[in-house]
């Protein structure tokens, strides 16, 4: 009874792991074919993830936002999946962050629970908060 | 006096142009033949239609170790698991290449194709070729994980010329670029 408990066990964490693919499949999968494989995009329309993400996610909202923005809080992922993808993105495309404050899923159920009226406008709040609290003008 | 000076310059800078003219003229039709100009020349033009196309050959390294099997010119394909619209490869250019005088769009929609020469699956990125009126040429609609419009990224209705200078679609493109490192996500 034990031992079948234990093969379950086992079976379901495998299944588990195969259910779950990389962060950067998923990324590629559901981000690439506009932020490109490098994250590079193609701005204005599609934001650059080299650059100002940094500057985002050191204030609370800007940190919420990436979860926020529709192309992430619409992706078919699971919360721990935008968590993995969001800090694969911090982690790969702004290695200047260094050791950074890692999304977990519970925080992701959060921002993703709190829906965006007008994205664009409140990127642009954001944007601004985001570039005074780092004493620079625009951004 | 100034005006007559300037007169006998042209005349001989002009004379030695017509000279120099003549010369390489009768040099061209001596040694060469109207044929190999003609072959040397529609060769350069054959050619020239692979330098736009240069640029955006992104995924030369992933595709060099993919085995493929089947004929690119075929709906079935392996490639064309999510493909919606008209094969490059039937408008002058190839399944990775633009025909000439279209131009690539950087944004693409992303799926996963099964290859069945290594059981392996692929990450295929859905470049539409822009800027020239549809190609019209071999339709497919395979389209496996499309999704509705209110789903934009996943849908083959939204016009993916958007991430080109021209929204005209011409035909799409199935580049790989990657394995699939997991097939249930």
């Amino acid at each position: 009874m034990r031992l079948r408990r234990l093969v379950l066990g086992a079976l379901l964490a495998v299944l588990g792991a195969m259910a779950s693919a990389s962060p950067r499949y998923d990324y590629l999968l559901h981000c690439g074919g506009c932020h490109l494989e490098n994250g590079s995009g193609a701005p204005p329309e599609v934001p650059d993830l080299r650059a100002d993400l940094d500057t985002i996610v050191a204030i609370p909202e800007g940190r919420a936002y990436l979860a926020q923005v529709p192309g992430a809080s619409q992706a078919p992922f699971t919360d721990a999946q935008l968590a993995a993808v969001l800090n694969w993105i911090l982690a790969t495309f702004n290695p200047e962050l260094g050791e950074f404050q890692r999304y977990t899923a519970e925080e992701i159920a959060g921002y993703r629970g709190r829906t965006l009226m007008n994205p664009l406008k409140y990127r642009e709040e954001i944007w601004d908060a985001a570039a005074a609290a780092r004493g620079t003008a625009g951004y | 006096m100034r005006g007559s000076a300037q007169g006998d310059l042209m005349e001989r800078v002009l004379g030695g142009m017509d000279r120099l003219t003549a010369g390489t003229s009768r040099l061209l039709a001596n040694s060469t033949s109207r044929r190999s100009f003609l072959g040397r020349f529609g060769a350069g033009l054959a050619g020239m239609g692979a330098f736009p196309m240069l640029p955006v050959f992104r995924e030369a390294a992933a595709a060099a170790e993919v085995p493929e099997l089947g004929d690119p010119n075929s709906c079935d394909y392996w490639r064309y698991c999510a493909f919606s619209g008209s094969l490059c490869g039937c408008c002058g250019g190839s399944p990775t290449q633009c025909p000439p005088g279209s131009e690539t769009a950087s944004v693409a929609w992303v799926g996963t194709c099964h290859n069945p020469s290594d059981g392996k699956d692929y990450l295929i990125s859905y470049n539409d070729c822009c800027g020239k009126s549809s190609c019209g040429r071999c339709g497919c609609h395979r389209s496996e994980g499309d999704k509705p419009v209110y789903f934009p990224s996943k849908s083959n209705s939204i016009l993916w010329c958007f991430g080109a200078s021209s929204h005209a679609y011409h035909c799409t493109l199935s580049l790989v670029i990657g394995e699939a490192e997991s097939t249930a996500g």
